[in-house]
């Protein structure tokens, strides 16, 4: 069994090969993402409880499974003012994990997509704001809806999201940053990463977060950002001509 | 262990690595990885290319960053050329207002030290508000040349409308008198009331050297005989 603390640098090039390997001729952004959490979770399988892919889509271009899943979610939140045919959603795209719903992004409707619609309503979910904090795209650009800050973030993958400890990290107003705390107990979470970066030629960003079960320092976990340039060498294609999901 | 289509596969190698050679490993075409020692060497190309592909994608991106932020530049500067415009602009507005102003200035001073030629030549000057050393100085300029070019012979000065008066309003009051007295023109203060009379007894302001008279009137009156009294009587002319 390999684990994150022990992986070396050549173990790094090894596994960003096998990434862009496995991604390479999906027919989909979805098939792509899909093998991406597939080979970091079958990679470490001790550490990893949980790798899912996002990926910002524009709300009328949803595959008719996350359209209804973000209704619902509009519905419920009062947002429904505030979205527009171009407000970008952080949909789910890819998903591997312990659990058998956590294979299926289809079964994770309550985590489907969430509509990038207002700043104060990313701003109260901790963890979302924060990793579009530290992957360099921020919250200001979302209440103007210029989405260029994407092209402006190309480049600076070199964000990386870190939690080392899910039951205790707590943001700038003393919010746990993972809210699930009933996820974290149940399932022992300890370090939540996330990796990102934009598409040249888009206004798609791409995300991936990972839960661990164990704690990981932060230096380990930063050779893992190259990863993400690797799907999207596989998946830039697809993204540009909208073959995101898998119908 | 044999090597299947080893000549074909060889000929594959090739094209990829002269792709890769020519940097063409974007579109060059992944190599089919078999399971045997020459499937090795297809997979360590491919690792190359990808390797190559990831690094290229690095660099547009990071190129496109840069075009980004130097277009965020440009239009920072375009941003900042418009608004140093915009000031100058400001600045040639805040210039006339501030000419306009020095107009108003010069012309409000000049309002504020009426002369008025009240006889044959006697003038009065009714001065109003406070005498600093700059209202001093016109008075001075505006008497003077008064005095030079209407053959004044005495001025009154008064001071009904004067708030106080300082030291340094009598010393500035006495140096008007005395080069009025230069050019040959015999000075009065009226005006001053029972108030500022006080003030200057408090204050110790001497003015016992310039001649004063409670009103205008009276300082009229004085000139007038003065006038009279040092021009040659009728009978005296031509003699």
């Amino acid at each position: 069994m390999t684990a994150i603390n022990d992986f070396s640098s050549q173990d790094h090039t090894s596994l960003a090969r096998e990434v862009q390997r496995r991604t390479r001729g999906a027919l989909s952004l979805e098939g792509a993402a899909q093998a991406f959490t597939k080979v970091l979770y079958e990679t470490f399988p001790d550490d990893i409880l949980l790798a899912r892919v996002f990926v910002t889509v524009p709300y009328v271009k949803l595959s008719a499974d996350v359209r209804a899943a973000v209704d619902g979610l509009i519905q419920k939140t009062g947002i429904g003012d505030r979205m527009r045919d171009d407000t970008p959603v952080l949909s789910l795209i890819g998903t591997t994990g312990t659990e058998a719903p956590w294979n299926d992004r289809k079964r994770s409707a309550g985590h489907a997509g969430i509509p990038l619609a207002t700043s104060d309503f990313i701003d109260a979910i901790p963890m979302v704001a924060r990793l579009l904090r530290e992957l360099g795209v921020g919250l200001d650009w979302i209440d103007t809806g210029d989405t260029s800050i994407v092209a402006r973030s190309l480049g600076s993958s070199s964000g990386l999201f870190y939690v080392q400890d899910a039951g205790v990290a707590v943001d700038h107003l003393r919010r746990k940053i993972i809210a699930a705390q009933d996820f974290v107990k149940q399932y022992d979470v300890k370090t939540v990463f996330g990796l990102g970066g934009g598409y040249l030629e888009t206004s798609s960003f791409l995300a991936s977060i990972v839960f661990c079960r164990t704690e990981i320092e932060r230096g380990k976990i930063e050779p893992f950002m190259g990863l993400i340039n690797r799907i999207k060498v596989s998946t830039s294609e697809l993204v540009k001509q909208g073959r995101l999901f898998t119908h | 262990m044999p090597i299947d289509d080893l000549e074909q596969r060889l000929h594959r190698i090739v094209s990829a690595l002269n792709a890769i050679s020519a940097g063409e490993y974007v579109t060059a075409h992944t190599l089919e990885e078999r399971d045997d020692l020459l499937g090795q060497v297809e997979r360590s190309v491919n690792d190359v290319m990808m390797d190559l592909q990831t690094f290229d994608l690095s660099n547009r991106e990071k190129n496109a960053s840069l075009e980004a932020q130097q277009r965020a530049i440009s239009e920072k500067l375009a941003t900042i050329a418009q608004q140093g415009e915009t000031l100058r602009v400001q600045e040639a507005e805040l210039e006339a207002k501030l000419a306009t102003i020095d107009r108003q200035r010069l012309a409000i001073r000049a309002l504020t030290i009426p002369v008025l030629e009240v006889d044959d030549g006697i003038i009065a000057l009714p001065i109003v508000g406070v005498v600093d050393s700059t209202r001093a100085s016109d008075l001075t300029t505006t008497l003077l040349t008064y005095i030079a070019t209407r053959g004044v012979r005495c001025v009154i000065l008064d001071l009904t409308g004067v708030e106080l008066i300082d030291t340094s309003t009598a010393d500035h009051l006495l140096k008007v008198e005395r080069a009025a007295s230069l050019m040959g023109a015999r000075c009065v203060l009226t005006g001053i009331g029972p108030d500022i009379a006080q003030t200057m007894v408090a204050l110790g302001v001497d003015l016992s050297q310039l001649r004063t008279l409670s009103t205008m009137k009276e300082g009229l009156r004085d000139s007038r005989s003065f006038i009279r009294e040092s021009s040659p009587r009728e009978g005296e002319r031509g003699r």
